[in-house]
């Protein structure tokens, strides 16, 4: 096992190296250039006034250059300063990464509190009324669009449940719980229904393909409680393959919950990167991509690790 | 009640009291006129302006039936759509970033918002200034700054007083590539600083709307010299204004604190403004309906709703300094440029008051007994009463016509013009940045375009990369594109755009009559010549039409406040970014 992850891990750093690579000539590739944008009205900036901006921000020598400069700074964490705020970007990332983390996994436990059990009844109760309404469930999740969702929401609140109003400003769980769980519980609610209405197809499906198998068929021809095949024999299998799927789900999340920011108010990475993006500010979307990529490889590498622990039989060497 | 508060200041001004009215109307006349405060009989060159209630140790007591039973203390609630890309002033150009710069830093010059004072009306008067004198020659002003300025009392700048090398380095940033500002200010030749409380701008011509650069919140902030390393202006802010920085958390909040030592003695009357960062619309129309907020943009569609459902709300509806316009492309082959009938054509093929219902909701609004502006914006915008030519009066001459909507003389024209229906042009504009009322409006241009006989390709642009740098920045594009045009202050800004090399000539215009007429207004100090000059630019750009105003922005906006918040007729200004130094301080809260 040990073997294992050190080599996992050894084979992330030529990923997260491409992953860098490609991030940074696709940047620069995206039409528009900075120094038009902080150049003042009308881009109004001399050619000699272009060029000095340009060599502040180190733009002025050629890509490789500037990759290899980036990249000895990022490997010691040095994320540098955004070009249009002159903030340093580590302190934004470390404020605003556990507001989405936190974010994330409350919508994952919403969608796993909502997405299993209707899974499996609807699979232990296959072409049943409960099934249908399970299954009509799902897809309605699906189609509504969190936007319009977290928008309604809101609106219906102000008009006739205050109460229901999130708070003006986000506190940190530290700070104040209630007030930070009475902001961030309805637009986990509303990521993680959108969620659940996939993991609970896959679900559905997943049990209904175990429950076919022969040593379920034999669990039962040995007399076992229903409840104890299904907690046991046939849960336990099916849900590995779930576990990938809500482990593929963080890393959208970390990147994916700009919407629902946006809407209540919620200082996450979404909205920090979309601002980045709309001032084609290199220094915060490079950090930011750098970040999601290694929650991805790293959900992937705590994925792979969790089946061996729902799976005895997968042995890692 | 307006004519009460300009018979005060009017009295007050004869009387030689007040610092602040600005005669920049009598300067040219009066040769070396004095602007501020008035010393000698001279002062009766003034004009009424300053609404200011108390403007520091000289200043005479405040008007008791306004301020009198004002209640202190208590924190204003507001909100803001997103966060300020950076809250150095001279740090990003953006709205954003200049709006929440006026809370904390003076200018030399700033508006004269007050009870009664109409947006129509506002005019420069001191800020950080005492007085101002111009040269004869309207080449030289000569600014004294008031002497019980401090800045904030916060390490390192600790509460010392203002004085020019303040000035000195605040201008250097001015001039820095980097703040984008020197475009702003291409009139100035040099500034100096003879003694600690003295700068002398030096001008290449006269510039009649130099004061009003000055009040200008996108030209000059006034930074302590301790800003050049001695604190990070990316995260902290000092200056000397109404309001001290507290804290910014990113996309959550800005919170300020009064300044208890701010020259305008007694107020602000609230203890501190908390800013809420929220994009949403619907989340601010909640917030305010639950009273988190005390303020609150309504958009037309919403407003009946909100009258209904909050109780007490005090709604005030204004006409903004904005254009939106339909600009074209400088290539010389392309037909429009060849003959003008067929920009003509395209105007008399927008049925403004349509848009204007469109985008404002001015039947519903109106049906519903509210009272609504449906003016037409001019080539200055309808709000900016003081120099806007109403395009359906008389005194418009033959370009009238071009705004009147009249589909058939249209076509007759753009087919007269020899337009062929084969052509296709492009139509840009970019719908990720101006919200809803402004993509409806240029949705509604497509279909009247086609309906003219124009057939369009449409191009949705991105604002950041594609439509602000290329197309409306530097006029790389080719057909027609429509966008907002960027809000002045006052009407120079927006006539400069017939002006060859100015760096708003978006289509790159080359008008003779319409350069000489800004070139005139530009050095023009009395008044009401340059109002009749601003009136002669759009009689003369109303026929040729080189760019078309529409209405996006003609229409009138609303600002819903809560029952307790004592707005006292002290509205936002425009030219100021709604007036952090002009308008909240004089604010207060019932409960």
């Amino acid at each position: 096992m040990q073997r294992y992850i050190i080599r996992r891990l050894l084979l992330m750093i030529p990923t997260l190296l491409g992953v860098t690579f490609v991030v940074f000539i696709l940047i620069r590739s995206v039409p528009g250039d900075v120094i038009d944008l902080i150049g003042g009205a009308f881009g109004a900036a001399t050619p000699e006034q272009r060029a000095a901006l340009k060599e502040e921000f180190g733009l002025d020598q050629n890509i490789p250059t500037q990759y290899v400069k980036w990249m000895s700074h990022t490997a010691r964490l040095d994320f540098g300063k955004s070009i249009v705020s002159g903030r340093a970007v580590g302190d934004e990332l470390k404020n605003r990464l556990p507001v989405t983390l936190e974010l994330s996994a409350l919508a994952i436990l919403v969608s796993l509190c909502i997405a299993l059990p209707v899974g499996i009844i609807s699979a232990i109760r296959q072409d049943s009324a409960a099934d249908y309404l399970g299954r009509s469930f799902a897809i309605g999740l699906l189609a509504i669009p969190g936007f319009w969702l977290g928008t309604i929401l809101i609106a219906m609140a102000g008009r006739y449940f205050t109460w229901g109003v999130p708070p003006t400003q986000y506190v940190g769980f530290a700070d104040d719980p209630i007030r930070n769980i009475k902001l961030m519980a309805v637009p986990a609610f509303i990521l993680g229904a959108g969620l659940s209405g996939g993991v609970m197809r896959f679900t559905r499906s997943t049990m209904l393909e175990v429950l076919r198998q022969d040593y379920i068929r034999t669990a039962q021809a040995k007399g076992l409680r229903e409840r104890v095949i299904l907690v046991r024999h046939a849960m336990r299998n099916a849900l590995i393959p779930v576990v990938t799927v809500i482990g593929l789900q963080l890393p959208i999340l970390v990147g994916g919950s700009v919407i629902i920011e946006q809407v209540y108010s919620i200082p996450g990475m979404g909205r920090y990167y979309i601002a980045a993006v709309n001032q084609h500010d290199y220094p915060v979307i490079q950090a930011i991509n750098i970040l999601v990529a290694c929650v991805v490889v790293f959900t992937n590498l705590g994925v792979d690790l969790l089946y061996s622990v729902l799976d005895p039989r997968i042995r890692y060497g | 009640m307006a004519e009460y508060w300009d018979r005060y200041w009017r009295t007050r001004s004869n009387r030689r009291r007040f610092l602040g009215g600005v005669g920049v109307a009598s300067a040219g006349a009066a040769g070396l006129a004095l602007v501020g405060c008035g010393d000698d009989d001279s002062g009766g060159n003034n004009l009424s302006g300053l609404a200011t209630p108390t403007s520091g140790a000289n200043a005479t007591p405040t008007p008791v039936d306004v301020f009198a039973n004002a209640k202190r203390g208590g924190t204003f609630n507001t909100f803001t759509t997103g966060d300020a890309p950076s809250i150095d002033p001279y740090g990003n150009g953006s709205f954003q970033t200049k709006a929440l710069a006026s809370y904390t830093y003076s200018r030399l010059f700033k508006y004269n918002a007050g009870p009664g004072v109409k947006v129509a009306d506002l005019k420069p008067v001191p800020d950080l200034a005492e007085k101002a004198e111009v040269s004869a020659d309207g080449m030289t002003w000569t600014i004294t700054l008031r002497k019980d300025a401090k800045f904030h009392n916060v390490a390192p700048v600790n509460g010392r007083a203002v004085n020019t090398d303040d000035l000195k380095y605040s201008w250097s940033r001015v001039m820095d590539p980097k703040s984008g500002v020197a475009t702003r200010v291409p009139f100035i030749d040099g500034v100096s600083y003879p003694d600690a409380s003295t700068v002398v701008f030096k001008l290449k011509t006269p510039y009649a709307a130099f004061l009003d650069a000055l009040s200008d919140t996108n030209v000059f902030f006034i930074m302590p010299k301790e800003a050049d390393g001695g604190f990070d202006p990316a995260t902290k802010m000092i200056g000397s204004g109404p309001w001290i920085f507290d804290s910014y958390t990113p996309s959550v909040s800005y919170k300020f604190k009064k300044n208890p030592d701010w020259w305008v003695k007694g107020f602000p009357l609230m203890d501190a403004t908390n800013i809420s960062i929220i994009p949403q619309y619907a989340n601010q129309i909640a917030q305010f309906q639950t009273g988190n907020l005390d303020t609150v943009g309504i958009t037309a569609d919403d407003l009946i709703n909100v009258k209904n459902q909050v109780k007490g709300v005090q709604l005030y509806g204004e006409v903004s300094q904005l254009i939106s316009i339909l600009f074209f492309d400088s290539d010389p082959a392309s037909l429009w440029n060849k003959d003008p009938r067929i920009k003509q054509a395209i105007s008399m093929a927008i049925d403004r008051d349509g848009l204007t219902d469109l985008g404002y909701q001015t039947k519903k609004l109106t049906a519903a007994g509210i009272n609504v502006r449906g003016d037409w914006n001019n080539i200055i915008p309808a709000g900016l009463v003081k120099y806007w030519l109403d395009p359906k009066s008389p005194d418009m001459g033959d370009g009238a016509k071009n705004f009147k909507f009249d589909l058939t003389a249209a076509k007759a024209l753009l087919s007269a013009a020899g337009w062929n229906a084969n052509t296709e042009v492009t139509y840009q504009y970019s719908a990720n940045i101006y919200g809803a009322t402004f993509n409806a409006i240029g949705e509604a241009h497509i279909a009247m375009l086609n309906a003219l006989g124009i057939k369009t390709k449409t191009e949705t642009q991105d604002y950041a990369s594609k439509y602000k740098p290329q197309t409306f920045d530097k006029g790389n594009f080719s057909g027609i594109a429509y966008g907002y045009e960027t809000p002045f202050p006052e009407a120079g800004g927006y006539a400069a755009m017939f002006l060859p090399g100015a760096a708003n000539n978006h289509s790159k215009i080359s008008d003779a009559e319409l350069t000489d007429l800004w070139t005139k207004q530009a050095s023009e100090l009395d008044g009401e010549k340059r109002k009749a000059l601003f009136k002669q630019i759009q009689i003369a750009h109303g026929k040729k039409m080189y760019y078309i105003p529409t209405q996006a922005g003609a229409g009138t906006g609303w600002t819903g406040y809560r029952d307790w918040l004592q707005v006292n007729d002290i509205h936002t200004v425009p030219g100021s970014y709604g007036g952090a130094t002009e308008v909240t301080p004089f604010w207060w809260k019932s409960q």
